[in-house]
């Protein structure tokens, strides 16, 4: 097992990665220390697959990295509506709007539930005025 | 996933009011090769099953807070087969090596799927295996016409059965195949006639399975390649709105992108994307990632060892109800192109 104690005001939770409990599905899983809670089963987009993969160890280096990067193709969608995502300690996400407004998610799809809350407005990939905002991001950062 | 997942497989048998679920199972299960099985059904139907590991599963669906029915969490089926788990354990019952789930005729199977991917308890010990779908050859076009449950099993299915065959004319039988292949270009058509040992081969063999993942994935595509799924419904669209196509994507996938493209997608669309099965070329990497999705839920990706084809291209085959093609390419190639810029 591998441990970590991340401050939270005042209070350590401590989050203890269950290193042998999902051997079969190729990725671990977090239980809080404090209160005993599975953090819950891992997106697939940051569970690790069988070979040769990105996501690498659940917690590690790699996985916090491609967490990141995740992060900031995120935000340039959520850019569109007013809002943003952070990480907090690897196992939540912080969404916040501009006027102020912070909620805590899991996953990703939460993150998206959370948005269209705050936005009051369906976040659809398929909206053409969605992606012609995104082309239009895009093509200005280009050189 | 690891290359020795130990999990045990489990097999939804899915389709319509007397499409022959039961009798499938029966002649399936006389093979030797499924000796192994355990069986659960959701209802003693007119058919009776003969097998020594048969039990039955209650009946109530727990709806999960701000979940939609294809993410609802089977607590009967879950207490089902936690109980079978325990009896393989005590040596009360002989040691099962996969698990074979018989549906209700009106059961949508997603719910099973998302018991399995979603309950730590189960997901790490079992693992979706394959939705077989039987498809009555003699009423089967009348039941797809009536019926959105019977349309969408179909949909939703990996394998397809037609049952009862040499009741029916060719025409019709043609007719039904075409119908089929529009609704779910990705599944294996078969028909229940045929050799018993090569349905039991079908129930046997899954993308999870090592040794079968190249020969599995390789089996989505081909169904996508003939000359069925060319053959488009005279308006270029099903008459119920749900049809299968597949894309195919030049350029190497960013898979940051993608996979928040795909969440997003599913966030958005996961009620109309029935099915998603894809091969994709990711930037970076030599393998192959498989990725297999049902409504909102989606399994780990894997990597192949190979390519299972001269052709490198990523190739996605969508079964959707009324989202175009074109719209999806659009929007993947904007998501592609935003997960390079944001590197």
């Amino acid at each position: 097992m591998l441990g970590a104690s991340l401050p939270r005001q005042g209070v350590t939770l401590t989050w203890v990665v269950l290193a042998c409990y999902d051997v079969a599905a190729g990725c671990a899983e977090l239980m809080c220390g404090f209160c005993a809670v599975f953090s819950g089963v891992p997106h697939w987009t940051e569970t690790a697959s069988n070979a040769g993969d990105q996501a690498g160890e659940t917690g590690g280096p790699a996985w916090r990295l491609g967490r990141q990067r995740r992060l900031r193709v995120v935000n340039a969608v959520l850019a569109q509506f007013g809002c943003r995502v952070e990480d907090w300690m690897g196992g939540q996400f912080m969404v916040s709007s501009q006027r102020g407004r912070t909620e805590m998610v899991e996953q990703l799809p939460q993150v998206w539930q959370v948005v269209e809350n705050i936005a009051q407005r369906p976040l659809d990939p398929l909206d053409a005025v969605l992606l012609a905002a995104l082309r239009a991001g895009h093509d200005q950062a280009a050189p | 996933m690891s290359d020795d997942d130990q999990r045990c497989p489990v097999v939804v048998v899915s389709g319509f009011l007397g499409s022959g679920k039961t009798t499938l199972l029966n002649r399936a299960l006389k093979d030797p090769a499924l000796a192994d099985c355990a069986v659960l059904v959701n209802e003693f139907g007119e058919v009776g099953l003969d097998h020594h590991l048969l039990d039955y599963i209650d009946g109530n669906t727990v709806l999960l807070a701000n979940g939609c029915v294809c993410c609802s969490i089977r607590d009967d089926l879950k207490s089902a087969v936690l109980e079978l788990h325990d009896k393989r354990a005590r040596g009360a019952i002989p040691a099962y090596r996969r698990l074979l789930i018989e549906t209700t005729g009106l059961a949508d199977p997603t719910p099973i799927i998302a018991t399995f991917l979603s309950d730590l308890a189960l997901r790490h010990h079992y693992r979706p295996s394959l939705i077989v779908t039987t498809v009555d050859a003699v009423h089967g076009l009348a039941t797809l016409a009536a019926h959105a449950e019977s349309r969408k099993q179909v949909a939703l299915a990996d394998r397809l059965v037609l049952t009862k065959t040499e009741l029916c004319t060719p025409a019709t039988r043609a007719a039904l195949r075409t119908q089929l292949a529009q609704l779910n270009g990705a599944a294996s058509l078969m028909q229940a006639s045929a050799d018993a040992l090569a349905i039991t081969a079908l129930l046997r063999g899954d993308a999870y399975r090592p040794g079968h993942r190249e020969t599995e994935v390789a089996r989505w595509f081909a169904a996508t390649n003939n000359d069925l799924l060319a053959h488009r419904h005279p308006h270029g669209r099903h008459a119920h709105d749900i049809h299968s196509f597949c894309i195919t994507v030049d350029e190497a996938l960013d898979w940051t992108a993608f996979g928040v493209w795909l969440t997003l997608l599913l966030h958005s669309h996961g009620d109309k994307v029935l099915r998603v099965k894809g091969l994709l070329h990711v930037a970076g990497v030599d393998a192959p990632v498989v990725i297999n999705g049902v409504q909102h839920l989606v399994h780990p990706p894997l990597h192949l060892a190979r390519w299972p084809a001269d052709d490198h291209r990523s190739r996605i085959v969508f079964i959707v109800q009324g989202l175009t093609q074109a719209a999806i390419e659009d929007s993947l190639a904007v998501f592609n192109t935003l997960g390079a810029a944001v590197a």
